[in-house]
């Protein structure tokens, strides 16, 4: 008997004097600024559309700190959770403005992509229409009779843009060097070599002197028309490499030639 | 006997429950924390703020130390949830950073350092 009553009362003090029971249900809510300042705000961010779109697991997570908040009945508890509550409402905010602000930045990106390729696109216009003046430029070199070879881009000056057995050039010529002046021109990067041929009538000196001549006609040529005096080089053949057989008057005009080649 | 042995029992119980622990979990909470807020881009974008939260560490150690167990616990949640934070301040910053050197690259055409880097 003796036991039992104290029992009941030693169990019944700890009972009722255990910190986890020292709140009665009764109590009111404890109140303070931080409190009721943390309710405010909680109660705005619930009704914040972005923070429930961007930051949902925080907002989650402020509504479970809120209802601890509400059955808190120890002031200083109570004010603590406030203000846990107010940093979990501005964790909430700032995730939401992380989030928006990372749309910004994929927004942007996006935008500097399209932008690049608008650039790449006015590039490959430029291309093509350097590429379409190319062209209408290389047919102006096929009227030139120019040929593409390993050496470089050939153009002939045959013998009858030369008076007859001499080096001036004829009028008619200036037509064929304006236009491989503007070939040049147009690549400047490249040189010019000028190799000039005759037939094999007369001696191989002579015929060697003849070719020198009307190279260096040709080179004069085109000094006087820009081309730097550095980007033209000279060779006379004389009378090696006939494209022909010297056996006819045709062929021997033929043969009597300068070849000028554009290269690297 | 054996119910006085059941008596000291219950009373060395609720004796535990009514006092105040070491909040061991909550101070582990914030240690670790504090080391994961402890990185490259707080430390380039929120500095200070890595400063604060450093101290207040110092301080949760002082209020174990002297045994002020419930402080402890509210210091050690509330550097959890700054820790965090702070972590997501930085983050607006470097995000910021980027979002202007992205709108500078757009109206100027200057080079994007952000990619080079």
């Amino acid at each position: 008997m003796r036991f039992t009553i104290l029992l009941a009362i030693v169990v019944g003090y700890f009972v009722l004097g255990c910190s986890s029971m020292k709140n009665s249900i009764n109590k009111p809510l404890p109140n303070s600024l931080e409190i009721s300042s943390a309710i405010k705000e909680y109660k705005l961010l619930k009704r914040d559309k972005n923070i429930q779109t961007y930051a949902p697991t925080e907002a989650f997570s402020a509504g479970k700190i809120y209802s601890l908040l509400e059955s808190q009945k120890d002031l200083k508890k109570a004010n603590h959770l406030a203000h846990l509550l107010k940093s979990q409402i501005k964790l909430a905010k700032l995730t939401t403005k992380e989030k928006l602000l990372s749309d910004k930045l994929l927004e942007l990106e996006k935008r500097i992509v399209r932008k690049e390729l608008e650039e790449k696109d006015q590039e490959l216009n430029s291309i093509k229409i350097e590429q379409e003046k190319l062209i209408k430029r290389d047919e102006g070199i096929d009227n030139l009779n120019a040929t593409i070879t390993p050496k470089g881009v050939k153009f002939i000056i045959g013998d009858n843009f030369f008076e007859k057995g001499s080096s001036k050039l004829l009028i008619t010529s200036i037509r064929v060097i304006d236009k491989i002046v503007d070939f040049l021109k147009s690549h400047p990067d490249k040189i010019v070599l000028i190799e000039s041929y005759s037939d094999n009538s007369g001696s191989t000196s002579y015929n060697l002197d003849f070719s020198l001549r009307r190279a260096n006609s040709v080179a004069k040529m085109l000094k006087a028309q820009g081309v730097d005096k550095n980007r033209i080089k000279i060779e006379a053949k004389g009378e090696q490499n006939p494209i022909v057989p010297n056996d006819r008057i045709e062929n021997r005009s033929a043969n009597r030639r300068v070849e000028i080649y554009v290269v690297d | 006997m054996k119910l006085s042995f059941y008596l000291l029992f219950m009373i060395f119980f609720f004796i535990g429950c009514a006092k105040d622990d070491i909040p061991k979990r909550d101070i582990s909470n914030a240690k670790m924390a504090l080391a994961q807020s402890d990185n490259s881009i707080v430390k380039e974008y929120a500095p200070q703020k890595l400063k604060k939260l450093k101290t207040k560490y110092k301080e949760l150690d002082r209020l174990i130390n002297q045994k002020k167990y419930e402080e402890a616990k509210f210091l050690a949640q509330d550097i959890q949830i700054q820790s965090l934070l702070i972590q997501k301040e930085a983050s607006i910053n470097k995000l910021s950073k980027k979002i202007k050197n992205k709108e500078d690259v757009l109206k100027n055409n200057k080079i994007d350092l952000e990619e080079k880097e």
